[in-house]
């Protein structure tokens, strides 16, 4: 071992290199200024970056799904670690609603970390199946199918199965205290009921069903042990959505531009997520971290205006990347998503207990008749 | 209400402009590094580099907490990418030309211009054998050899860290069979 190692010393000896940093940041600004528009993150992968559970990737973002289920958690939950015989389901969603955010807001949003310690469950592996059937024995639902597509699609889907997963968090008035200081900042004292109490978010198995090039733009197929391979950061892990550059080194990069090779279509279904809580009400999580620094005005009007949060998921939308308005489907209320790139959009509701999600390449319409065609 | 909403919106950007600067500056070095240790090309490492931080701005925010380790294996697979002609074989065509000319103009070269076709062949051979390296194995390689802790890599490509050491020997291993059992490939 001592012999390969040096062995591998002396071949990938290279000679360094010294490079001068106004430069190189020169000519990266100039780029970043002059050069021609890529494809910008589409909203919920921006959002996901917000909710970095200090993994890479915990839920890939299939047509909004599974990022609702991970943003309602960052935004009014944090995950935490739920105690047998004494966790309360303090929030169980049964329908769904969106939170206008502004690009600000994101950015100046608490770290959560600051605020406890979170502890996660296994990253959870996408796995490929076979079929319709295979693929709702793995979730634990009915998985519906597609009764018409729109047009230019293969009639052929590949099936993924998430599984689920769970973290946790435990609040820390201390270590909030702490990290405040070390920022100069002072933040509102933390209730004593939430000190010390603990959440559980617990996510359910997930069904991708793809139609078209979406089998490369997610790039759910394979990966290293342990991890799906989806986006929100780099490495073979991450997983491909558009290109190389997006995803470096991930799989099923489709073009430079990262634009998906063909027309796809992704259906997303997963039972709903459920938050366990060891003694702290949902209402008094919402009025503390909404109490917090960095969330804007606006933000904390547009959180309260949901409804009841205990069975009200939040669908965080910025406004710059996508607008959001509501839509009947299925006989109930959802909502429709259209990307601001022009690329498409995704519907999503929850029915059941059940949340659903069809995005791609398509407009409203032709979305809308995909979801409702689903049995 | 919105002239201050926009004053807000201002500083805000400045804020995310500034985070975007401190993250180049303490990373682009360790960035190029590790693009060095897979391509051996300055000019190409540098190329690779601005790939990887233009990729991030237009992704990420600059305060993510995964930002350096995002940045490291980014690093390392855009390099793999490149080496392994995923790229445009006209980008690495030209690339290799552009080494052969730089060799040419190299001082090595002309004190001994044998010695020097024959280190530029064999690294050509090494960055070959690193491209045909499994994927972890290869960025695991780049990494740790780029001066990575254990923990930084086990962050950057998201393998526990307790396995780190194991799958850093495996490739080791893997790398030296690829340069024994097809060195002039």
């Amino acid at each position: 071992m001592a012999d390969d190692a040096a062995a591998a010393g002396q071949l990938l000896a290279v000679p360094a290199v010294n490079p001068d940093l106004a430069v190189a940041l020169l000519r990266l600004r100039y780029r970043i200024d002059t050069g021609p528009e890529t494809r910008p993150a589409v909203w919920y992968e921006r959002v996901i970056d917000m909710v970095k559970l200090q993994r890479r990737q915990l839920i890939r973002p299939l047509g909004g799904v599974a990022a609702a289920a991970a943003v309602a958690g960052a935004l009014v939950f944090t995950p935490a670690g739920a105690l047998a015989g004494k966790a309360l389901t303090i929030f169980e969603p049964q329908q769904i609603a969106v939170v206008p955010i502004n690009p600000g807001d994101l950015r100046s949003l608490p770290d959560l970390a600051d605020y406890g310690t979170m502890t996660m469950g296994p990253t959870p592996t996408a796995q490929h199946v076979a079929d319709l059937n295979a693929a709702s024995a793995a979730a634990g639902i009915p998985v519906l199918q597609a009764g018409s597509l729109p047009a230019g699609l293969p009639g052929a889907a590949s099936y993924e199965v998430l599984p689920g997963s769970s973290a946790s968090f435990t609040f820390s008035a201390a270590k909030a205290k702490a990290a405040a200081a070390a920022k100069s900042q002072t933040l509102p004292a933390m209730p004593a009921n939430i000190d010390g109490s603990t959440l559980h978010l617990s996510t359910n198995p997930a069904v991708v069903t793809v139609y078209g090039a979406g089998s490369s733009l997610l790039g759910l197929n394979g990966g290293s042990a342990g991890q799906a391979k989806e986006v929100a950061g780099a490495g073979q892990t991450s997983a491909g959505a558009a290109g190389e550059l997006r995803h470096p080194g991930g799989a099923g990069t489709s073009s430079a531009s990262g634009q998906p090779a063909g027309p796809v279509l992704i259906i997303g279904q997963m039972k709903a997520p459920v938050v366990t809580s060891t003694g702290v009400t949902v209402t008094d999580l919402e009025t503390y971290l909404l109490s917090q620094p960095g969330i804007s005005p606006q933000l904390v009007s547009a959180i309260k205006s949901i409804g009841d949060p205990t069975s009200t998921m939040p669908i965080p939308v910025p406004v710059n990347m996508a607008a959001a308005h509501p839509i009947q489907v299925h006989g109930v209320s959802g909502l429709s998503l259209a990307d601001s790139t022009g690329i498409g959009g995704g519907i999503i509701w929850e029915q059941n207990g059940v949340i659903y999600g069809v995005a791609g390449t398509f407009t409203e319409q032709q979305l809308l008749a995909a979801a409702n065609s689903l049995h | 209400m919105a002239v201050a909403a926009n004053r807000w919106a201002s500083v805000r950007r400045q804020d995310a402009t500034t985070a975007f600067e401190r993250l180049f500056a303490a990373e682009y070095a360790r960035v190029v590094a590790i693009a060095q240790r897979v391509l051996a090309d300055a000019h190409e490492a540098e190329d690779a580099a601005q790939e990887v931080f233009y990729a991030f701005h237009r992704q990420h925010n600059a305060d993510a907490p995964f930002a350096a380790a995002w940045l490291h294996a980014a690093a390392a697979h855009t390099a793999l990418n490149i080496v392994r002609g995923k790229r445009r074989r006209a980008r690495r065509e030209t690339a290799e030309a552009l080494a052969g000319a730089r060799l040419q103009e190299s001082d090595e070269a002309a004190l001994d211009p044998q010695r020097a076709l024959e280190r530029a062949e064999r690294c050509r051979e090494v960055r070959e054998a690193l491209g045909r390296l499994q994927e972890r194995q290869a960025a695991v390689l780049a990494l740790r050899y780029s001066g990575l802790s254990y923990a930084d890599v086990s962050s950057a490509l998201g393998i526990p860290a307790d396995q780190v050491g194991t799958v850093l020997r495996r490739a080791e291993l893997a790398l030296r069979k690829e340069m024994t059992v097809e060195p002039h490939r």
